[in-house]
């Protein structure tokens, strides 16, 4: 059954099938197989040697591509297989960072192709090691272990210093709470003193006016002076008799004075010190 | 004789490749990367929402509550806490713990047990960037100790090290500066940088006085001290100390024997 489109005829050519002229293909010829070259007139070309290292290296390409059914990408297979990548070349192992090829190294190892020496710091980077190490652990461990010894006895030295301290201050401190005591005590007697003294002029000027008085009022001031002017009075009394008695006791030793000196020498009989003593035995109001 | 830019462009064009499409470049400016359009999808509203204070911008202030005690103002300053940014913390690692690791073989005792061997076991781990020193020997479990190891550890207590040594065992304390700890944690990936193993640091001064202390069986004390505190340490717990001394014979015929 023939389908609705045009029908085509396939037309199949054969190798051994000559097409002559017109591509008629009711006009093809069969023909005969001829070989290129006649094996009479010219040397065969020479047996090839399936064994050369080249043969070998592409027979195991060969190989080699046929088992690899992985279908990974080249890098893939690489990095699965851990197959360093190829060696750096000059151009890129100037280029390439320290730190790549750094890591290539500690990736792969020798097979990397890196030279090892990059593996210890470049000059700059030595030169900022040393710094850093200046900086943040500048001391030896002797000097640490100085210092630290340093500050353990600084801190003992402190301590004792505190302690001495606190003795010496304890050898006086009776001497302090005695003198603290009797400080108080003095205080304690004078206000006690100002007072009872307070107290007194108040009951004083209470018997003088017949009433108590406030200390700041008027009248008490009043009451306390006229207190002083008699005071004053009977001070100066008292000065006055105290002054004769004074001269009496003056006059009596002379008097004794002149008896002993009679006794001694009888034969003066002046009796001018009589006089004097005319007050002798006396009583004197 | 051409100049020094001429010789070198040659001397480049002689090394370098022959020119393909996948060597080329183009030049500065050349290439333009399409910018997308704005607002197509992101558009009207700008992921900004519909009124409001987040469409017109006006946002409450970070931690902001809408009115109750934020939370970043409820807790106020402990004096505990203060400086804990900046202080070394260690892993504790308990005897006892030690102890099942050895038993159950995950941990060998014929190699040292240091930081790497411990964190190897994948039963610990230690982060130097979070301010954490190394690991700290606790006292749980000392009583049933009973192994023979070869230690080295941060921090050791007194009792501690005596468990260690009454069996036997040696212990050290040592200091790791994060860089050198950070190396010991994780050597595989330090080792793939490539990097030659840097000078291990010294300890901080306030961290001197306990690593050159033997009392400590610091690292970088005096070894013969070390000897002293640990007879005097066997004394103090009463237990008998194995010493193992080196015995050479004195016949000079063994002796030629021995060195040949």
């Amino acid at each position: 059954m023939l389908s609705r489109g045009s029908v085509r005829l396939r037309v199949c050519v054969r190798a051994s099938v000559r097409v002559s002229g017109s591509a008629d293909p009711l006009t093809l010829t069969p023909h005969t197989h001829t070989p290129r070259r006649p094996s009479s007139t010219l040397p065969l070309p020479p047996p090839r040697n399936p064994y050369t290292p080249r043969t070998a290296q592409r027979e195991e390409d060969v190989i080699e591509r046929k088992r690899n059914k992985s279908q990974l990408t080249p890098w893939h297979y690489n990095k699965q297989h851990y197959k360093p990548p190829q060696p750096l070349t000059e151009d890129e192992e100037a280029m390439e960072c320290l730190k790549k090829q750094r890591s290539l190294f500690g990736q792969y190892g020798s097979r990397s192709g890196i030279n090892p020496s990059k593996a210890w710091p470049s000059k700059e980077e030595l030169a900022l090691e040393r710094e850093w190490e200046r900086v943040a652990h500048p001391h030896t461990v002797q000097h640490m272990i100085d210092i630290s010894r340093k500050e353990r006895q600084e801190e003992q030295m402190i301590i004792k210093q505190r302690q001495d301290d606190i003795s010496r201050k304890l050898l006086s401190l009776e001497k302090w709470k005695n003198d603290l005591n009797t400080r108080v005590a003095k205080q304690e007697k004078l206000a006690r003193e100002a007072k009872e003294k307070k107290e007194r002029l108040i009951d004083e000027v209470r018997d003088i006016l017949g009433f108590r008085v406030d200390p700041r009022d008027e009248r008490f001031k009043e009451a306390l002076e006229l207190k002083e002017k008699e005071e004053k009075k009977r001070s100066k009394a008292a000065k006055k008799l105290a002054k004769e008695q004074r001269m009496l006791d003056q006059l009596r030793k002379e008097v004794e004075g002149k008896e002993e000196e009679k006794e001694g020498d009888k034969d003066d009989g002046e009796k001018e010190g009589d006089e004097g003593k005319s007050l002798h035995g006396k009583v004197i109001v | 004789m051409a100049s020094r830019g001429t010789e070198k462009a040659l001397s480049l064009l002689s090394r370098l490749p022959r020119i393909e499409l996948q060597n080329l470049k183009p030049n500065p400016g050349a290439k333009k990367n399409r910018t997308r359009g704005r607002g197509i999808h992101g558009g009207k509203t700008h992921g900004a929402g519909s009124k409001g204070s987040g469409q017109r911008q006006n946002f409450m202030r970070l931690g902001y509550e809408t009115g109750n005690n934020p939370f970043y103002l409820r807790f106020p300053c402990q004096n505990y806490y203060k400086g804990h940014h900046l202080k070394v913390s260690y892993v504790p690692l308990c005897m006892g713990q030690l102890q099942k690791l050895i038993d159950t073989n995950r941990l060998r005792t014929d190699l040292p047990i240091d930081v790497t061997q411990l964190i190897n076991t994948g039963l610990f781990n230690i982060k130097p960037l979070e301010k954490e020193g190394g690991f700290m020997l606790q006292d749980d479990g000392m009583d049933h100790f009973r192994a023979t190891v070869n230690l080295e550890v941060q921090w050791a207590s007194e009792a501690t090290i005596a468990a260690v040594e009454r069996n036997g065992g040696v212990v050290t304390t040592a200091y790791y500066d994060p860089m050198a700890l950070e190396a010991a944690v994780n050597p595989i990936p330090f080792f793939k940088r490539g990097k030659a193993i840097p000078r291990r640091m010294l300890p901080p001064q306030h961290l001197i006085d306990y690593y050159t202390d033997p009392k400590n069986r610091g690292y970088l004390a005096d070894p013969k001290l070390v000897a002293n505190e640990r007879l005097k340490l066997a004394q103090k717990y009463g237990y008998p100390l194995a010493d193992s001394a080196i015995l050479k014979p004195t016949d000079a015929k063994l002796k030629e024997y021995y060195l040949a």
